[in-house]
């Protein structure tokens, strides 16, 4: 499944650019990449802002050959050091969430207007029909700072969706490096479904979409007879279910 | 504009593995069981694992696989690798440890840091003693009782290997973060009026507000002493867990 799909990313590749055909050579030898995709985030956060970071190294070149055309900037920044072109970051965030932030940080000291850019796009499951979320950020020249667009609440759906960062670069003499982007982001609780899974507890109640959310996660299955007792004390022995239930605890040897 | 269809196919290789982590099991009917809980840990300790091929060589050159596996650079310029660390803001690092193989008997060795720059990549600094692998085969060092409060919106974090040797005696088999959650330290003022600085659990109680998962029980108060509903018990935690499913 997996060699035929990429089959058919090469044979789009060549078809519609011969600079990006050297994507798949690349990716198929990841011992000699240069910059392999990092760990991700245990980062869940909560209704505050959750701030989930993407250094310069995770992002990958696409239209470049990948050995031998990277450098160190400044610091822990990047920048191209043969080839322009984009630079790809995939991203994960949980599904749901309220991406609320973007901001890009770089070092710029390019004094002929050559800049770095920052796109963020949602694709579809194959990773077409991009389309960009949110403005092109660009960086100016005024050395290490950043940029930012806080205006975002684009709901991630990473069912449906894949997401990417993509970086352009204008330069490759060293005067426009990419130190890192910071995605910035809520949780949001499901709307409420259309119909009730306890009789007790109906679409009018105020608690309903509280109550169908912890019922779709396997949180909890009521109190019996169908109903979930919702104005029920909670005893601390049900508060214990319910809490380790929820999240997932473990300790050490499991 | 470039075309949206050539970015796409080639981002294709990377969407596997983004697909592999984001799809929920089974087959997608409405309402969808929530997305994947990313390990977060609790106030009780977690661990982060940073495999040897989630470093890279800055400066492009080739890597080698080694033992097991292992990655070392392939070449005689001794570079460093790189890697990010993904840990939960708020939290604290508690203990760090480097696996490796080492074989090389002139004292070449394989050597790990944790750094803290600001988010420009700059003014970085050590933020633990450096740990250092010795002689003895496949092992482990490790640092135990660190203290890094982790901040990931003013901070960017890096763990950077050495080697001291690149004639595959020296391989880097990964890197452990431990870390433990912890709530932030109490505000100045108070939210609720029933609630003041001075209540046993004011410090809990303001990390909820803080976080949107309370707004109180009205007229300014959060009403500490009442009983708790299993039907507002649901909200509190829907709310706290940011319980979402897809809809098709």
């Amino acid at each position: 499944m997996r060699i035929s799909q990429v089959g058919l990313s090469i044979a789009l590749l060549a078809t519609v650019t011969a600079l990006a055909a050297a994507q798949p050579t690349s990716a198929s030898s990841p011992a000699n990449r240069g910059m392999p995709s990092a760990v991700k985030a245990p980062d869940y956060g909560t209704a505050s802002l959750t701030h989930v970071r993407v250094s310069a190294m995770e992002f990958s070149p696409l239209n470049t050959n990948l050995s031998g055309d990277w450098y160190p900037g400044p610091g822990r920044t990047r920048y191209p050091s043969l080839y322009l072109g984009s630079w790809e970051g995939p991203f994960h965030l949980p599904g749901g969430a309220l991406l609320k932030r973007v901001e890009l940080d770089y070092c710029d000291t390019n004094a002929s207007g050559h800049h770095v850019q920052l796109n963020v796009l949602e694709c579809d499951n194959q990773g077409q029909g991009c389309s960009p979320i949110g403005a092109q950020l660009v960086s100016t020249s005024n050395g290490c700072a950043f940029v930012a667009d806080d205006t975002l609440n684009y709901r991630v759906d990473a069912y449906h969706h894949l997401y990417s960062l993509e970086v352009d670069f204008t330069a490759d003499d060293g005067t426009v490096a990419l130190a890192s982007v910071i995605l910035s982001y809520q949780l949001d609780v499901s709307p409420a479904p259309a119909t009730a899974s306890f009789a007790d507890v109906p679409t009018s109640d105020p608690a309903f979409q509280y109550v169908e959310a912890l019922v779709s996660s396997g949180i909890t299955a009521g109190c019996g007879s169908g109903n979930y007792c919702p104005d029920a004390p909670l005893t601390r022995r049900q508060m214990a279910v319910f809490l380790s239930k929820a999240l997932g605890l473990h300790w050490a040897g499991f | 504009m470039k075309s949206r269809t050539a970015f796409g196919a080639a981002l294709f290789a990377s969407a596997v593995s983004v697909r592999v982590f984001a799809q929920p099991s089974g087959v997608p009917s409405a309402p969808q069981p929530p997305k994947e809980m990313p390990e977060y840990g609790t106030t009780g300790t977690s661990s982060v694992r940073i495999p040897a091929w989630d470093f890279s060589r800055m400066d492009g050159g080739p890597l080698g696989v080694g033992v097991g596996i292992s990655r070392f650079p392939a070449d005689s310029a001794l570079p460093f690798l790189v890697s990010s660390v993904h840990v939960p803001g708020g939290t604290r690092i508690t203990r760090v440890e480097l696996d490796y193989c080492d074989d090389s008997s002139s004292g070449k060795h394989v050597k790990l840091e944790l750094l803290q720059c600001d988010n420009q990549g700059q003014n970085c600094a050590d933020a633990m003693s450096e740990l250092v692998s010795s002689s003895n085969g496949c092992s482990f060092v490790a640092q135990s009782g660190l203290s890094v409060h982790v901040n990931n919106y003013n901070n960017m974090y890096t763990m950077v290997a050495t080697f001291g040797a690149v004639d595959g005696t020296n391989y880097l088999v990964g890197a452990i973060v431990s870390y433990q959650l912890e709530v932030s330290p109490p505000p100045g003022t108070a939210t609720f009026n029933d609630v003041p600085t001075s209540h046993p659990f004011f410090q809990f109680i303001e990390a909820l507000a803080a976080s949107g998962i309370t707004g109180g029980c009205g007229s300014g108060n959060y009403c500490p002493d009442a009983p708790l509903t299993r039907g507002q018990m649901a909200v509190f935690l829907a709310k706290a867990l940011g319980l979402y499913w897809v809809n098709q």
